[in-house]
């Protein structure tokens, strides 16, 4: 046999499995989403109805509304994310009493499923029952109730997602931190920077590709987060926290119009694969660009 | 002395996009923009021209990235 065919014989398992599980599935949410199909429908067998899903969709100020969400909701998050990933894996690269331990409590999030992150904010954030109600009443006079007010159940999403994840992108960059050599540090002290060049000429552009790799993942998982959020708020109030993720699911489920979902998906794919390459192009296509000049 | 020719230094011609590209992000760009078009047609345009304009449009455009971008 030769060596190439072997080389695909072991490749013929994952191909398998990302074609039955990835490519598949795609393929089919395309097809359906150029029907109509509704099983509550008087007609509930598909019938072919070209771009109509899609013209409908660029008109329904629902899903543009919970897209809006879902981005500004991204944005809060993922930036949140980084900036307070980056400050703990500063903070981790240093010796400190109890820091194996600290380490391992900041980890735990990441272990939690998302729908018992959820709930646990659930009650934490029920008036008269959770601590952070109480709290913010009792030392800010603040009205905490997420189930009226939009910008908090808004803002307590973000603040959920923020400490969900934030240990991920920690991880990354510590990663990152504890393999940079330290040649490159010990020059641009010899060269007089101070901690701020040093930071914005040698750790950053190093710190890069993990900083770009930790945005792209959390972006794209928080474009599609649900289950976090349905337990929080239940999308609400009225359509505050209802992300694109929640606006499909309940198209798709209670209201069972899979056509329509199925538009709604790849539109959401769609716009999640272009913002993350434009963000690829800006920060890293054009900076390759420039080099070779 | 070596009998190789010099080295040379001749840039493979550049697109008009900002980046460097190969055949498959060209693709993947006309294929992006074929569906932007198509979808700012249906939101704001279709009412005064058909859907098949943004379909020709997009397939030149298109056509255009691949072939010089």
């Amino acid at each position: 046999m030769r060596p190439q065919s072997v080389g695909w014989l072991f490749l013929a398992p994952t191909l398998f499995i990302l074609f039955v599980f990835g490519v598949l599935p795609f393929i089919y949410v395309l097809v359906v989403g150029f029907f109509d199909w509704n099983s509550f429908a008087a007609d509930p067998t598909p019938r072919f109805s070209g771009v109509n899903n899609y013209r409908e969709l660029v008109f329904d100020t629902g899903y543009l509304m919970s897209l809006w969400n879902t981005l500004r909701f991204g944005v809060f998050a993922v930036v949140s994310e980084i900036i307070l990933g980056y400050a703990l894996a500063q903070l981790f690269m240093r010796n400190f009493p109890l820091k194996g331990f600290f380490r391992t409590i900041h980890t735990l999030p990441l272990m939690i499923a998302p729908v018992a992150v959820g709930a646990t904010w659930r009650l934490m954030t029920v008036p008269g029952l959770g601590p952070i109600p109480y709290y913010l009443d009792k030392w800010f006079g603040i009205d905490f109730l997420i189930s009226r007010y939009p910008q908090q159940a808004f803002f307590t999403t973000v603040v959920m997602d923020v400490w969900h994840w934030t240990p991920l992108v920690t991880l990354t960059l510590l990663a990152a931190l504890s393999s940079m050599p330290k040649e490159p540090f010990e020059q641009a002290q010899i060269d007089g920077a101070n901690r701020f060049q040093t930071f914005w000429y040698v750790t950053l552009p190093m710190l890069k590709p993990a900083i770009l790799s930790a945005v792209f993942i959390r972006l794209m998982d928080a474009m599609r987060t649900v289950d976090e959020v349905w337990m929080l708020t239940g999308g609400g109030p009225g359509a505050a926290t209802r992300y694109v993720g929640l606006y499909i699911w309940r198209v798709v489920f209670p209201k069972t119009d899979y056509g329509y979902g199925s538009a709604m998906s790849l539109i959401t794919l769609y716009l999640t694969i272009v913002l993350c390459w434009l963000l690829y192009a800006g920060l890293v296509a054009r900076r390759d660009l420039r080099r070779t000049e | 002395m070596s009998d190789l020719p010099p080295a040379t230094t001749a840039k493979k011609p550049e697109g008009f996009l900002p980046i460097h590209t190969n055949a498959f992000d060209r693709v993947f760009i006309a294929v992006v923009v074929f569906v932007a078009i198509h979808l700012f047609w249906m939101r704001f345009v279709e009412q005064d021209l058909s859907l098949y304009v943004a379909t020709v449009i997009s397939v030149i455009v298109g056509a255009l990235i691949i072939a010089r971008g």
